[in-house]
């Protein structure tokens, strides 16, 4: 046992999906990367992380469904005794392929909603999908499989709150899940189009936190503030290599779903090391756990050990050091861009969103 | 829902408990969290079965620990009540 143990594992089964979200966290170049591992990668991988601690897996993606071995790879986690979850459109579920998942292991599936307005929805994620959705929400609830509802909150959606809170509860959701948009991957060149204002956002916070209270012994509700509207950034990931590893569709393993981005770091593939080499002393995981690489103000902060300064992808995308303070921090010297952009907010945005592709990204 | 002595509890559908090689402790598992547990949290846990009332499983406890029927009883409905707060446990 290493002195940080990883407790959860989000196996990012595949890039393929037959949505195309606006704010998808995945990477903006998916060409290169479309080998994915073999079943027996991953079998091996839950086997490895459940030595080192890891308790829960999240199946993600892009789409995990379509991976023709999903029974298999639920059957292999929940057997090295791994609460297993599965993030999902719902878009491609079956009733039958629901029922072998469950006795495969399956203990929770969270469903994501771009919109309670399938026109609306249509705009996020570029088609309509909504009903196939909530016949999937159904099933779960049919076959007694606890189910979240994940909606990613965001300008154009904000102001229908109320219709997610409302649509949870019709849905017998056991937990929901309202989280802005962060803006990583696909949600950077789409942020204008996306950011909302602090008038939706407080109105939308109100509205999560008294569902919270009238709903907290049938439904847990989560809302989560983006990180542009706080005065302090999150702990993300819960620190770099702390509690988190992430292992992307091709293999690579990485402390979240950006650090590939990050200039300078190597990240080691699942299937040249063991999980645990990686973990303990690959050199991208080593690089920014820890302390050591903290720049002032973190540095002399008090919160450091609260916040781990922040987000380092946020903090390369938009100032180009990734050891600087996340500039979401309003003690970051770079903290005039967080609220510059804030501004766009207000405004109306001037360009039509990029929708998320496997082919090249279009140029903005 | 306020819970009561003769309320019969178990763990929502959501919630997994789990002993943990790693720490030698028992964990509730649920969605993207997990709880670590005192012994005599999750010694009360394991008879949330759906079945027996908290004062059942409190005079349970109470002869195999050893301890006071009253006081048990007293700390495992603080306990469930809270779970129960936040959706973790449901009465049958
Ligand atoms: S955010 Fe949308 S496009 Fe990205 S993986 Fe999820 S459903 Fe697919
Ligand atoms: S200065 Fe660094 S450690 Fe302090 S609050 Fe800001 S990001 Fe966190």
């Amino acid at each position: 046992m290493t002195a940080h143990r990883p407790y959860t594992l989000i196996a990012e089964l595949s890039y393929r999906c037959p949505l195309q979200c606006v704010y998808c966290s995945n990477p903006l170049d998916l060409r290169r990367r479309r080998t994915e591992l073999a079943t027996a990668d991953w079998l091996r991988a839950f086997r490895e992380a459940e030595a080192m601690g890891v308790v829960q897996v999240s199946f993600s993606g892009g789409e995990p469904l379509l991976r023709d071995d999903l029974e298999d790879l639920v059957a292999g986690a929940h057997a090295a005794g791994l609460y297993v979850n599965l993030a999902t459109s719902g878009v491609p579920l079956k009733r039958e392929r629901l029922l072998s998942l469950k006795s495969a292991g399956l203990d929770n599936v969270q469903i994501s909603i771009q919109d309670t307005d399938e026109g609306q929805a249509e705009k996020i994620c570029g088609g309509r999908f909504l009903e196939a959705k909530l016949q999937a929400a159904a099933w779960v609830k049919e076959m007694g499989l606890p189910l979240t509802i994940n909606v990613v909150l965001h300008r154009q959606n904000l102001d229908r709150i109320d219709d997610f809170v409302a649509l949870a509860e019709r849905l017998h959701a056991d937990r929901l899940e309202l989280a802005n948009t962060q803006y990583q991957g696909w949600a950077l060149p789409n942020r204008a189009w996306l950011l909302p204002n602090r008038h939706q956002l407080e109105h939308a916070r109100s509205v999560a936190l008294a569902a919270r209270e009238r709903l907290k012994d049938r439904m847990e509700v989560l809302f989560v503030l983006p990180d542009y509207f706080s005065e302090t950034p999150k702990p993300c990931m819960g620190g770099w290599g702390q509690r988190f590893i992430l292992i992307a569709p091709d293999g690579l393993v990485l402390p979240c779903h950006q650090a590939h981005t990050l200039p300078g770091l190597s990240f080691a593939n699942l299937r040249e090391h063991s999980l645990r080499w990686i973990w303990d002393e690959s050199p991208g995981f080593v690089h920014f756990r820890g302390e050591q690489w903290m720049q002032e103000p973190c540095r002399s902060c008090e919160r450091r050990k609260q916040d781990f300064g922040g987000c380092r992808c946020q903090a390369w995308h938009l100032t180009g050091d990734a050891a600087a303070t996340d500039p979401t921090c309003h003690l970051s010297p770079n903290h005039a861009l967080i609220v510059d952009a804030r501004e766009t907010g207000n405004g109306q945005p001037d360009a039509p969103p990029v929708y998320r592709t496997m082919a090249a990204p279009s140029p903005r | 829902m306020k819970l009561d002595r003769n309320s019969v509890p178990r763990l929502a559908a959501k919630v997994r408990l789990q002993f943990d090689r790693h720490s030698g402790r028992h964990l509730l598992l649920y969605p993207e969290r997990g709880m670590q547990l005192e012994d005599s949290a999750a010694a009360i846990i394991k008879r949330c079965d759906g079945v027996h009332s908290i004062a059942e499983i409190a005079s349970h406890l109470a002869v195999e620990f050893d301890a006071d029927a009253s006081d048990i009883e007293s700390d495992a409905l603080e306990f469930l009540q809270a779970l129960c707060d936040r959706a973790l446990l449901v009465v049958a």
